[in-house]
């Protein structure tokens, strides 16, 4: 059988011709449009309930914190540092809670950076800096730590894990006269070479401290209390530091 | 503002072609006014917003039937005999053009979009080129094998008979 394309044509238009209900089609449009209409009213009335829902809960967790802490650091491993404010508020010290700024906690945190301002208001880095100790008892060994005035101070505290790795355990700020005070009494403290005797790593616990002066950033310093508390900026250095009991408790809690 | 008078008028008079051209290309009866209500209702949706209704809705009636086609769920099912065409019944066509019929729907899904597009619609091979967004050789050639492949396929056919 041969045929062609006039035949095919003609096969093709075979059967053609009934009508569609235009009603029917615009009746189905129109629903089609209301369900969609429908859905996204739907998922914009879930977005923004889960966002209201998502606000409240961060505000209510927020105002629960505030509470207990004064806007607390939250410290490597979960553990927050939450009475140092409240130590240094009994002891009628000048020193702010960590965290008036808004600041985090280890694990991703931007390191500390130059500039007064900026280095009270920054988060601790997750891990000590380091501070290397002077090597024998050389006259810069004596030499002061801290400038003659420091206005503030920024203490990030560490403790070392069963592997000897210190993570930030807390941290906090100390202004005027409880930062002068600190700064003093290290100063004060015995020069002379680290005595390296009794370093067990799990019980490591050092802290970091960032002091300023009027509008200059000081030297950072190291305060290793694994063995004694001794002192160093990398050139000079105090050894056995022996702090004035509201220090302590400051330092004891930063390294907990 | 849509104008429903309008799109009415169009379907008025492209409805019937639209409806049998759905037909052709999924070969079911039933499928092809489902693909063509859904067709009809993009358009009135789009309606004011495109500037060539009819050319529009030729081109989501391929596009959605190869993109059926593909689903495997949805694929083609072939079958010994033609299925039933309305209007068929009381017009009793010609052998050779059931025939021809029941051979298009045994081509594959692009090979039969251009059959109908050509010898259906009767557009050229640019305005099929156009609607199926591929290239006026690639329409051609396509054409071209359709067609040798339902001549093969009739003259066994006839030949058997």
């Amino acid at each position: 059988m041969t045929w062609d394309e006039s035949e095919l044509r003609a096969a093709l238009h075979e059967g053609e011709g009934e009508p569609l209900s235009a009603g029917h089609i615009v009746a189905l449009a129109e629903a089609r449009q209301q369900r969609r209409h429908d859905r996204i009213r739907t998922a914009a009335v879930a977005v923004v309930v889960t966002g209201l829902l998502g606000g409240g809960i961060g505000a209510l967790s927020q105002l629960g914190g505030g509470g207990e802490s004064a806007g607390s650091d939250s410290a490597a491993g979960g553990q927050a540092y939450s009475s140092v404010g409240g130590d240094q508020a009994a002891n009628g010290s000048a020193a702010s809670a960590p965290g008036t700024s808004g600041e985090k906690a280890a694990g991703g945190a931007a390191p500390l950076v130059p500039g007064p301002q900026a280095a009270l208001a920054a988060t601790c880095p997750a891990h000590p800096v380091a501070v290397h100790w002077p090597r024998d008892a050389t006259a810069t060994t004596t030499a002061p730590l801290f400038g003659a005035e420091v206005t503030a101070i920024r203490l990030c505290g560490y403790r070392g894990n069963a592997h000897g790795v210190q993570t930030l355990r807390g941290s906090t700020t100390l202004r005027g006269t409880q930062a002068q005070r600190l700064a003093d009494s290290v100063d004060a403290s015995p020069p002379g070479v680290r005595a390296i005797s009794c370093p067990p790593p799990r019980y490591s616990r050092s802290v970091v401290l960032y002091p300023v002066s009027g509008t200059t950033s000081g030297t950072t310093v190291l305060l290793d209390a694994t063995c004694g508390i001794n002192v160093t900026d990398g050139r000079a250095q105090r050894l056995d530091w022996n702090p004035p009991s509201a220090l302590r408790n400051v330092l004891d809690e930063l390294t907990n | 503002m849509r104008d429903e008078a309008a799109f009415r008028a169009f379907v008025e008079e492209n409805g019937a072609t639209l409806l049998h051209a759905a037909r052709l290309l999924t070969g079911d009866h039933q499928r092809g006014e489902d693909l063509v209500q859904t067709v009809l209702t993009k358009v009135y949706l789009k309606w004011g917003r495109i500037d060539a209704p009819l050319a529009y809705a030729r081109r989501a009636l391929v596009t959605a039937q190869i993109d059926a086609s593909r689903r495997r769920w949805w694929g083609e099912r072939p079958t010994e005999t033609l299925p039933e065409t309305a209007g068929a019944d009381g017009l009793a066509p010609a052998e050779d053009r059931d025939q021809l019929r029941r051979l298009l729907a045994e081509l594959n899904p692009r090979e039969r979009v251009v059959v109908v597009l050509r010898y259906y619609c009767d557009l050229s091979e640019q305005e099929a080129a156009a609607t199926l967004n591929m290239p006026v050789g690639t329409v051609k050639s396509t054409c071209s094998r359709a067609l040798a492949r339902l001549r093969v396929e009739l003259t066994a056919g006839g030949a058997g008979q």
